[in-house]
């Protein structure tokens, strides 16, 4: 049961040659800075079209600016902005064929719901049956049915997010941006919006780009993740390819949790922690070793079996945390360092208690060695 | 009730009675056939309104203070909000500083405020009249708009305007239709003072008006030649004009939200 809602553009197939044959949204060389203060380095970015587009990276890495950027809000100092093919780089917001959900909304509180809806469309002067059908389209969409004639000063959290979205998708952009659309809700809220935005972007069809710093929410929701640092973009891939191979330590650490192990390789064989020695071919130089929790093992006894091309390294429990569906075990290896190992496995957290002397192992293809720059 | 408690609500009623009497004494002589302000009362009459009424200066005082009232308040208001708005776009330091500035003329002494306009108009050759008074009311009610009004824009919510921009308005419709609706209430308010303060005002009048006179420089005048309930006459009118704005007032920022 499709919307009669729908963007300005053709529904599209997500996959990367669609996206590269005709990217709908198109950045050559966009920067901005402030003076000395460079806020976004000069980058590219494309997105197709039905893209769900999330630039995730922590606060103050220019992720907010580039979507101001791209809504109009800001001008850029370098570059170009293409949107369906049209250079719009020097037109304001008002003149772009994107609307944006703001951080904390910005609805207005002097009006109703439905006037809320409306307003954009009213000052197209669309006649009065089109506002009507087309705001109570909108509605629908937004899960507000009843809500028309509530002022939004009225509404919960979660309903003033619908209005915010019903009433940038009344007006059928070509882009929808979101600024840290979930930001200001409750955990349980949170969760349920992104159940809301997921149905909402798959209903119409339409191309989303949302800002965000929190890496779950941008798992959750995107199709396409791109990682900020400091006005750069440092990965740019679908979530799954970013949380299994992150590019660099930053992204590692910021993606999902990980442990990191310092280390050095030198002719192709990467030594960490004193005992961990094993071949990766790259150049020389200080290494990462990036593991995730949930890739490594337990293991009891004085010499537990592991499989062939595993690596090893002997530790002691230091701390246990029962996590509900998984356990979490801090276990301090030679030298000191503790890493964390997430298990499922019950009659494990039977046998293991603080202190015991334990073996982590892990297949050598689970871990990520990150060439230190 | 507890002692304490009568004992505090009493010396409450004190205070409330000590600050009412003497409005509750002015209305009283209005309506009093004594010649001098003093009791016991000898009878009602109506006499002192019409006394005022057929006096030859009291209409025209009346007209100009009422014109120099009204272009004050909108004035100052205009004016004002646009300062305000001007200064919320600026970084915290810079608006600061700014509004300080503006709000400069509010720390002079009215009397020296009155002396340094007076001549300020006499070095430039400007004859005096209405146009001089309200020029230099505007100079001392402006601050407090700007005050009122970019102490609204601190809290303001930035993001309806910009989302107003986004569905398609211009900056002057965005203006009209989001940010003016939303701070009306301090709008009206600082209106609200400039005109009190500008109907009330005395000192810096009396210095920029050359020959004309308002209702307070009237009332001025007949003090001088003797108090009679006519003054009290004047006195309550006034009253009743600055309630009668306030009521305006508060129902037009009666804020649904």
């Amino acid at each position: 049961m499709g919307s009669r809602i729908e963007m300005g553009a053709p529904r599209a197939g997500r996959t990367a040659a669609v996206r590269a044959a005709s990217p709908l949204v198109l950045l050559a060389g966009v920067g901005k800075s402030y003076g000395a203060m460079t806020a976004v380095e000069p980058l590219d970015l494309a997105v197709g079209h039905g893209e769900f587009l999330a630039i995730l990276g922590p606060s103050g890495c220019g992720k907010t600016t580039l979507l101001k950027m791209i809504g109009g809000f800001l001008a850029p100092s370098t570059g170009t902005i293409r949107i369906g093919g049209a250079d719009v780089t020097r037109l304001g917001p008002e003149r772009r064929p994107t609307n944006m959900v703001f951080q904390g909304y910005g609805l207005f509180p002097h009006m109703t719901v439905a006037q809320n809806v409306a307003y954009g469309l009213r000052l197209q002067k669309r006649p009065a049956g089109e506002v009507a059908e087309r705001v109570a389209e909108a509605l629908r969409l937004g899960a507000l049915e009843g809500f028309d004639a509530r002022p939004v000063t009225a509404l919960s959290g979660g309903q003033q997010q619908r209005v915010a979205v019903a009433r940038a998708l009344v007006m059928r952009p070509k882009v929808l941006l979101l600024d840290e659309p979930l930001a200001a809700l409750d955990l349980k809220l949170r969760k349920a919006m992104q159940e809301e935005l997921r149905r909402i972007h798959r209903s119409i069809g339409g191309t989303f780009i949302f800002v965000t710093h929190d890496q779950e929410e941008a798992m959750g929701l995107a199709s396409r993740i791109v990682v900020m640092e400091r006005g750069c973009i440092v990965q740019d891939g679908t979530p799954e390819e970013i949380y299994a191979e992150p590019k660099t330590r930053f992204v590692s650490g910021f993606i999902g949790e990980a442990n990191m192990l310092p280390g050095r390789r030198e002719r192709g064989l990467v030594r960490v922690n004193g005992s961990l020695c094993f071949p990766d071919p790259g150049p020389d130089g200080p290494i990462t070793l990036m593991l995730r929790p949930e890739a490594a093992r337990v293991a009891t006894g004085e010499s537990p079996v592991v499989g062939i091309d595993s690596l090893a390294l002997r530790g002691q429990v230091r701390d246990i945390v029962f996590l509900g569906a998984v356990t979490r075990y801090a276990i301090a290896i030679e030298g000191g360092t503790l890493l964390h190992v997430t298990d499922s496995d019950s009659e494990l957290r039977r046998r293991l208690e603080v202190g015991v002397p334990v073996t982590v192992h892990w297949p050598q293809r689970s871990h990520r060695v990150i060439a230190e720059a | 009730m507890r002692r304490g408690g009568i004992l505090w609500h009493g010396f409450a009623g004190l205070v409330l009675l000590f600050m009412l009497t003497p409005l509750f004494i002015l209305v009283l002589f209005c309506f009093s056939r004594n010649a001098l302000l003093s009791f016991p009362i000898a009878g009602f009459t109506l006499d002192w309104f019409r006394k005022l009424f057929e006096h030859p200066q009291f209409w025209p005082s009346l007209r100009n203070s009422l014109i120099i009232t009204v272009t004050v308040g909108v004035v100052s208001t205009v004016a004002g909000t646009m300062a305000a708005l001007a200064t919320a776009r600026l970084r915290r330091a810079w608006s600061i500083s700014l509004t300080l500035l503006v709000t400069l003329p509010v720390m002079l002494p009215p009397l020296m405020l009155g002396v340094a306009l007076l001549s300020y108009f006499a070095s430039i050759g400007m004859r005096l009249g209405l146009p001089t008074v309200i020029m230099s009311h505007l100079v001392f009610t402006q601050p407090f708009v700007v005050a009122i009004v970019a102490a609204r824009m601190a809290s303001f919510d930035h993001a309806a305007v910009e989302s107003a921009r986004d569905l398609g308005a211009s900056r002057l419709r965005a203006f009209f239709n989001v940010t003016l609706p939303i701070i009306r209430p301090s709008v009206i308010g600082a209106a609200l003072i400039a005109m009190a303060l500008s109907l009330d005002d005395f000192v810096v009048t009396l210095f920029t008006i050359g020959g004309g006179s308002t209702l307070p420089i009237f009332m001025w005048g007949m003090l001088r030649k003797g108090v009679d309930p006519t003054i009290n006459v004047i006195a309550v009118l006034l009253m009743l004009l600055s309630i009668g704005i306030s009521l305006v007032g508060l129902r037009a920022t009666r804020y649904r939200g």
